[in-house]
């Protein structure tokens, strides 16, 4: 999970995106950062 | 490519709570617990500055194995009095200590809005609220984060949304 650049109508996109962070919990995103290291 | 240092922010939270160091998370580690996405290789923490909270720290550090990353001699009051930093390298990755992190007043200042936020193992520490990292990261004003503070503050603007709704009294606007 990187943060991205963005272009043109992708807001909506993104917003979902941020949507469903928001739902997650913190260990959660934790861990997905490490997993994302280790790739 | 060379290989990663290591980085395991349990075990430098845990050293950290065995000491009682009263701290409170930020940086690039924070925004992650958050839900910012990005991806770091450290832990930067505002440490509450009083003498029995640096002595904590010292221990902590001690157990930590820290040393400073420019391998001059570590001296945390000290190096505290006079770095705005102090960039360390812990057996358990990079640990980076900041008394007093742009566009804030430090610890005292950062811990009315943090929450303390369970990550697994038994450890909760204090993560600067989102508002805060936003403030931190407009201080900085660094062309890097630009990208990063958009993604914070939009962040932020969601999760009022849904507090808002969630407390029945949304008015339709962002």
């Amino acid at each position: 999970v990187r943060t991205r650049g963005r272009c043109g109508d992708s807001n909506a996109e993104e917003d979902v995106e941020l949507q469903g962070v928001l739902q997650r919990s913190p260990q959660e995103n934790l861990e997905a950062m490490l997993e994302a290291r280790d790739r | 490519m060379p290989a990663r240092e290591p980085f395991d922010p349990i075990a430098v939270l845990q050293a950290l709570d065995e000491h009682g160091v009263r701290f409170v998370v930020v940086g690039a580690l924070g925004r992650v617990i958050h839900g910012s996405g990005e991806v770091t290789d450290g832990i930067d923490v505002v440490p509450a500055t009083g003498e029995e909270n640096l002595r904590r720290l010292g221990l902590a550090l001690d157990d930590l194995n820290a040393r400073r990353r420019d391998q001059a001699k570590l001296d945390l009051e000290q190096n505290l009095a006079r770095d705005p930093v102090l960039d360390l390298v812990t057996d358990a990755g990079a640990l980076k200590i900041v008394p007093e992190p742009a566009g804030t007043q430090g610890y005292h200042d950062l811990r009315r809005g943090a929450i303390r936020e369970p990550l697994g193992h038994g450890v909760r520490p204090s993560v600067a609220s989102l508002a805060d990292h936003a403030r931190m990261l407009a201080a900085f004003d660094r062309e890097q984060d630009i990208e990063t503070l958009r993604r914070v503050r939009r962040l932020i603007e969601l999760d009022r949304g849904a507090s808002a709704v969630a407390a029945g009294h949304w008015n339709g606007r962002p």
